[in-house]
């Protein structure tokens, strides 16, 4: 089995008013990456690329031993895009057969029944019925069926509540247990990638600023708040950004095990992704 | 490509099933009624747009990038929505001649109204002729949809056919009178046998133009982006 699912290499894709790329990113097999960005950075350009939705301008595409614009290769691939949904005048079984048409012997009426039971939903009612979940719920069933290599979601569960999010965080680390399969999903509940992602790669203005792993991520990374004479003593590669305020700075730091050596009676918490991006953003911003 | 057309006929037949058989029981029943056997041809216009306005379902719920996920390929997804306007035809051509049976059916049995009988040559030539404007019309639309989408793409046709009118209407006045007399004169005296043989030939090259509209179809959505 190849060591990564996905890789991308060198990619690149121009619009008028924003460029994409260069970006290299792997995706190990069976793992779950998360990529997180802000609004407009790339992610869903990058994952329509990966998807073959989309043709990159530049670099070249690898997705489980073959590429992209491989009808074989996609027949490997699961997708849930946030709003791509089957017409809503249809019915889940409808659904089923028209994915059982187009993946064929890979297609597992067995699993597709099995998930739609356990995800509560009924095989006859038409999808104009069904709340959004229900809808992303569907799109999965219909993306696992036919026991896809690489998961690719899309702000899969984007407008889900807390209960329904779990449950899908649930069934992504069942679905990467035996290894053999991954996952590339993109999130603004970067809660959910902290709790179930292996590494995060993080696209800020059609650029990858990082891919790492995560739990070393969330260790590296700190806010700092102290003082403007504190901060002065710290090395200037630790600092990423610096809020300042009336009470004092508020600062994003590298190597927080470094800094609270450095500062040991100042406050340093751990980042989450949230404050990595939040600071990341506010630099570039400024 | 069975799932491509499974998901074709799950959108027919459950979001304008009422829709096709309300208009084709009204426009049967009209015709049947009033004698009108030429009403019943505007069925092969009608189900043939049934046809095609599913690309406007398509990019509605976002099926038309969410495909492109799938392992089927891009002449494969066009091919199919071709061949499902095709079968549209088909069946519009068949319900108008199922229609006028129905009228002649009538006008024999119960009321006595021979002017309103259509012998099966004028139906032949007449289903060409509507088959032959409908291929046309198809095969405008559809890459056009698939070009500037499905609502662009009316706009972009009706100026087409504007201009194609307009031009063709400007020829016709600029040709010299012996040469528009001598045309319709050509015309009157052509057999019916003859006359049936061109629009045969006249309904091939139609299908011949949808075919070259299919290749330009598969080569615009090849480039497409979403």
């Amino acid at each position: 089995m190849a060591a990564n699912a996905a890789a991308l290499r060198g990619i690149t894709k121009h619009y008028k008013n924003f460029t994409l790329g260069p970006v290299d990113l792997t995706v190990p097999a069976g793992s779950i990456v998360g990529l997180i960005g802000e609004n407009g950075a790339g992610k869903t350009t990058l994952l329509k690329l990966l998807c073959g939705v989309n043709r990159a301008d530049g670099g070249t595409a690898e997705l489980l031993g073959g590429f992209p614009a491989d009808a074989a290769t996609r027949a490997k691939l699961g997708v849930v895009f946030e709003d791509a949904f089957f017409y809503e005048s249809l019915n889940a079984a409808q659904v089923g057969r028209s994915m059982a048409g187009l993946f064929g012997a890979r297609w597992n009426w067995e699993a597709f029944h099995g998930y739609l039971r356990r995800f509560g939903l009924d095989a006859d009612q038409k999808l104009r019925a069904y709340s959004r979940g229900m809808r992303l719920k569907l799109n999965l069933a219909a993306a696992l069926a036919h026991s896809p290599e690489l998961l690719v979601l899309d702000e899969a569960t984007a407008g889900l509540d807390p209960v329904v999010r779990g449950e899908l965080l649930d069934l992504f680390l069942e679905f990467i247990q035996d290894e053999r399969h991954s996952i590339l999903m993109s999130s603004h509940i970067t809660a959910d990638l902290e709790q179930v992602a292996d590494s995060i790669a993080y696209l800020h203005r059609g650029q990858l600023l990082f891919h790492e792993n995560k739990d070393e991520l969330l260790q590296e990374y700190g806010v700092l708040r102290c003082g403007e004479d504190a901060l002065a003593t710290l090395p200037a590669d630790c600092l990423v950004f610096t809020k300042r305020g009336a009470f004092g700075c508020e600062s994003l730091v590298k190597s927080r095990t470094a800094v609270q050596e450095f500062l040991p009676g100042v406050v340093c918490d751990a980042a989450s992704l949230d404050d990595i991006m939040r600071f990341y953003s506010g630099r570039d911003t400024q | 490509m069975k799932g491509l057309f499974a998901k074709e006929l799950a959108i027919l037949t459950t979001s304008l099933k009422r829709n096709v058989l309300f208009v084709a029981l009204f426009y049967g029943f009209i015709s049947v009624a009033s004698r009108q056997p030429y009403m019943a041809y505007a069925l092969a216009f009608f189900f043939t747009l049934i046809c095609l306005s599913t690309i406007s379902f398509d990019e509605n719920s976002h099926w038309d990038t969410y495909v492109r996920t799938m392992p089927v390929t891009p002449t494969q997804i066009i091919g199919c929505k071709y061949l499902c306007t095709l079968g549209g035809l088909v069946l519009g051509m068949l319900a108008a001649t199922g229609i006028i049976a129905i009228i002649n059916l009538v006008c024999t049995v119960w009321v006595s109204e021979p002017g309103a009988i259509s012998f099966p040559a004028d139906v032949a030539a007449t289903l060409l002729v509507c088959g032959g404007m409908v291929l046309l019309f198809a095969a405008l639309l559809l890459p056009l949809s698939y070009k500037f989408n499905s609502v662009n793409a009316r706009s972009w046709l009706f100026l087409l056919i504007a201009g194609f009118a307009g031009l063709g209407g400007l020829l016709i006045a600029i040709l010299p009178a012996e040469l528009r007399g001598g045309f319709i004169t050509l015309l009157n005296n052509t057999d019916e046998a003859s006359a049936l043989l061109m629009l045969a030939a006249l309904f091939a090259v139609m299908l011949l133009v949808y075919g070259i509209s299919y290749r330009v179809c598969v080569r615009i959505y090849e480039k497409k982006e979403y």
